[in-house]
């Protein structure tokens, strides 16, 4: 079955995308759909056209927005139709390319060897033939025109996908001020275009996987040739191909499939919604996957340190970028550890504390009926709430979230001593380091550990912060991303690839990819590149 | 089992094995015998603890990757003694897991948690202990390394800070006691040094056993340097006779550690520092009783139930077969005998009975148990 070859026909598809095809077979053969309606999606197409329009009809329930459009013959029976489906293909594109070639050839040429003739006149770059039932109407439902024809058992679908799609944007969750603006859209087809303008290179692989007995959804996998590791594809696409569910309407339902410890609170699979991401992702030997329907892709294998790396850290300047990126692993140890390391210090170990401190402490505590630790739970919680609130909220009524959270709720909370204003501090000050993770499934990793962290530090103080830390650390090192242990470069301790980890050393140094990329083909640049001197520059300029 | 340490991570793994409780107990321990001579008999323990260090991991570079000590020793000249050797190195590891529960407790409660019942402290540290022995020691030696480079630069960092209260003159004058009382102070450090001897458990999990020679050397310079630092340190700043009446004079020292008036009392960060060194020793030597345990009596089923039956059994015995504080004598005396035994004597007989037997060459007989 070629035709995921034909309906993208510009994407260079690899000889082990025969799993993919094999996996779409089989989701079109519906699994779940009961056994009439299988035998009948695998029949095959009869040599009459009233037949198989009335099989079509049937099969889609007489649905509303299929239209029929029957070409007559001379003794007034119907010769040829096209049929299409009025929601999700371009109207334009199938009235001037399918229907009017149609309409305007004699019946003589619809007759006779038609399928010849179709295949060689009709002005349609993606045309496929087709003849079993359930091809056809897999190909009906992504948007396809199907040309049938009175008295031949095949038929044509002609790639006329259409209807309303989101135009590329920005994107809206992992802005830059420097570097690409745009992000993918729920096109798996605009995604595509996307990544191939970035990487113009002929290894890169695109496997098609069709997944979701009910949605059919297109899964392409990208890996570049000579750069992943094969074992991780391989894994890849042996997770991918095991998937047999009835709808995959996001990648965050392909994510919790394949990844490798469900039982984790750490993601330990890459989403995106910028392509120079996926792009550098693909180039650093990760494996990429986009889901039809869904602006996010996925990346993997990924590493811990991935996901506090922004795309903007390589293109603002190498130190501060840096710098912001050891501003980001300090905010999440913030956003971890601050509430838990107050609760402990002030409940149990208040002699760590100096004196000054210590006083001014004690007295904004004064009168707070609860305990440190419940008045920790309280503000995280109701912060937890504000946030949630301010997502879901109507953007027009947004503000008035900040006012009720920040003025009323906090102010008002430490005036009338249900909370002290250095727990609003301390609380204020976690939230604020939380939004400094690069990626929104690691923060909100972390702030699902802070929670834990504040009932330890509150039961056990630092004793029980540093048991937490103890299991945290232990349950990391132990955690994998198809096979790549998720802690490394740091443990198991990689030198070679510490330049982008901590620290993001500029780019003539980054000779080679970090740990993920294959053991061939791991320099990414000439042995001639180096970091410029002023010497250099000098010499350069004298010789001129 | 898969191999996967490699020599860094088996070099960090013996500091950590040695270091967290020496570090609280020598100093005071070999102030005790020789006062402000305590760095000469730390030097020469450690110099003893070189060669001890080579003689255990030649005989533990004979190790096969991949295979566990009582199994290797089981396929050797001498199988006949591998279930004994098996059950008594696991009998051993058991027991310094629970007498390093005990005092790492102890230390716990008096410096930072006085009101929290120890058994609460104890329960805590033991699910601790056992989700480090579930996940095996690949996960142990990892983090083992990780604390092993950070402590480098804060070891340095708080000796420079240290440095203005410091007084050179307090080990002063040099080499006063009689040599036989210094040799004697040496004793009890090379107790805590013998227990290098966790290569044997160590080398087969390496992906290149040769290397665990070379690890053992670096793991016992590493602490010996650390540890003389840490006395001379306690010298200089308290002199001989302070030390000996503090508790925990590594504690203290850092406790007296001040920057301008914002940064002071950063005893809480060595106390957390510390304890997670603390972690990974108990880590090792309980995830250690337990692959013995499970590799000599070849145990039929998985490891979680040996492993939630030894982790009771810990909480239990620690929690109950203690009296309220060690005494001095057990930590010292009873203490150094048991390591001395355990980790010199045994494995020394051991491989000379291996070598005279003509080494991984099956003796007459069979080749199986």
């Amino acid at each position: 079955m070629r035709w995921f070859g034909q309906l993208l026909p510009f994407f260079r598809s690899s000889g082990r995308s025969q799993q993919g095809r094999r996996k779409a077979q089989h989701s079109s053969s519906g699994a779940g759909q009961g056994p009439a309606r299988s035998a009948d999606l695998n029949a095959a197409l009869s040599r009459s056209l009233k037949k198989n329009l009335a099989d079509v009809r049937r099969l889609l329930g007489d649905s509303a927005d299929l239209t029929v459009r029957e070409i007559g013959g001379s003794e007034g029976d119907s010769v040829a139709a096209v049929l299409y489906l009025e929601s999700i293909v371009d109207s334009e594109l199938v009235n001037r390319y399918v229907m009017t070639p149609l309409m305007e050839w004699t019946v003589g040429k619809l007759t006779g060897d038609r399928i010849a003739h179709v295949r060689e006149n009709l002005p349609v770059g993606r045309l496929q033939e087709l003849n079993k039932m359930g091809d056809l109407v897999t190909y009906l439902l992504n948007g396809y025109s199907i040309i049938l024809t009175d008295g031949v058992a095949a038929t044509f679908a002609a790639a006329t996908t259409g209807g309303e799609r989101r135009s590329v944007e920005e994107p809206s969750s992992q802005t830059v001020t420097r570097g690409p603006k745009e992000s993918f859209t729920e096109s798996i087809l605009t995604n595509m275009t996307l990544l191939r303008r970035r990487i113009k290179s002929p290894d890169l692989r695109v496997e098609s996987f069709t997944i979701g007995r009910k949605t059919g959804t297109f899964v392409n996998l990208l890996y570049l040739e000579g750069i992943t590791l094969p074992a991780a594809v391989k894994e890849i696409r042996d997770r991918l191909a095991k998937i047999d569910v009835d709808s995959i309407l996001d990648s965050g339902y392909i994510e919790e499939f394949i990844q490798e410890e469900t039982w984790t609170l750490f993601p330990t699979i890459q989403n995106t919604e910028r392509p120079d991401a996926v792009a550098a992702g693909l180039l650093e030997g990760q494996a990429a996957i986009i889901v039809d329907g869904s602006p996010f892709a996925l990346l993997a294998p990924s590493s811990f340190v991935k996901f506090f790396q922004s795309s903007e850290d390589y293109y603002s300047r190498y130190d501060i970028a840096s710098f912001l990126r050891i501003i980001r692993y300090i905010s999440f140890l913030v956003s971890i550890l601050l509430p838990s390391l107050y609760i402990a210090i002030t409940t149990f170990h208040q002699e760590m504390l100096p004196t000054p401190l210590l006083i001014s402490l004690a007295s904004q505590r004064e009168g707070v009926p609860f305990p440190a630790l419940v008045e920790a739970l309280l503000m995280e919680l109701t912060f937890e709430v504000l946030r949630e609130a301010g997502v879901r909220m109507p953007r027009v009524v947004g503000p008035a979230i900040s006012i009720v959270g920040a003025l009323v709720l906090g102010q008002a909370a430490v005036q009338a001593g249900l909370v002290s204003a250095a727990m609003i501090i301390v609380v204020s000050f976690t939230a604020i380091a939380n939004f400094v993770i690069p990626t929104t499934n690691m923060s909100a990793a972390a702030r699902l550990i802070r929670f834990f962290m504040m009932i330890l530090g509150g039961t056990l103080g630092l004793f029980g912060i540093m048991s937490g830390l103890m299991v945290l650390l232990i349950h990391l090192v132990s955690l994998k991303s198809f096979g790549i242990p998720y802690m490394t470069p740091l443990a198991p301790f990689i030198w070679n690839n510490m330049k982008d980890v901590l620290v993001r050393v500029p780019w003539p140094i980054m000779k080679k990819r970090p740990m993920v990329s294959g053991q061939h083909n791991a320099t990414r640049q000439a042995d001639s590149m180096r970091v410029p001197s002023g010497s250099d520059r000098k010499r350069e300029g004298g010789d001129r | 089992m898969t191999p996967s340490l490699t020599k860094a991570q088996c070099t960090a793994l013996v500091v950590m094995v040695i270091s967290p409780t020496a570090l609280l107990i020598v100093p005071k321990t070999v102030m005790g015998y020789v006062a402000q001579d305590a760095w000469i008999s730390l030097i020469l323990s450690a110099c003893a603890a070189f060669i001890a260090a080579w003689m255990l991991g030649r005989f533990a570079a004979e190790a096969k990757s991949g295979v566990p000590f009582p199994k290797w020793l089981n396929e050797s000249s001498v199988r006949y003694l591998s279930p004994v050797a098996g059950l008594l190195l696991a009998a051993y590891y058991y027991s310094v897991a629970s007498t390093s529960l005990h005092e790492f407790t102890t230390f716990i409660s008096v410096e930072v948690l006085g009101t929290t019942p120890k058994i609460v402290l104890k329960g805590v540290a033991v699910l601790v202990l056992m989700y480090a022995a579930a996940k095996g020691i690949a996960p142990i030696a990892r983090i083992s390394f990780l604390v092993l480079a950070a402590s480098g630069p804060l070891f340095l960092l708080s000796t420079l800070l240290l440095l203005n209260i410091m007084n050179w003159h307090k080990i002063l004058p040099i080499a006063d006691h009689a040599w036989n009382r210094i040799l004697l102070g040496g004793i009890t450090p090379l107790g805590w040094f013998s227990e290098v001897a966790i290569v044997l458990l160590l080398a087969p999990h390496m992906l290149r056993p040769k290397e665990v020679t070379s690890s053992a050397v670096w793991g016992v310079a590493l602490v010996g340097i650390e540890l003389t630092v840490t006395v001379l340190q306690a010298l200089f700043v308290f002199g001989p006779n302070l030390v000996q009446s503090m508790e925990y004079s590594s504690f203290e020292l850092v406790g007296l550690i001040e920057v301008g008036n914002f940064i002071e009392r950063v005893e809480a960060f060595f106390f957390a520092f510390w304890m997670m060194t603390a972690f990974l020793k108990l880590s090792l030597f309980f995830y250690g009783a337990i692959h013995l345990l499970e590799t000599t009596l070849k145990l039929p089923f998985s490891r979680s139930p040996l492993l939630v039956a030894m982790g009771m059994l810990l909480w239990l015995d620690t929690a109950f077969s203690w009296p309220h504080d060690m005494n001095q004598d057990l930590t010292t005396n009873t203490n150094t005998v048991v390591l001395l035994v355990f980790n010199l004597a045994l494995p020394i007989a051991l491989a000379a009975l291996y070598w005279l037997a003509g080494g991984t060459k099956p003796s007459k007989g069979g080749s199986d148990a």
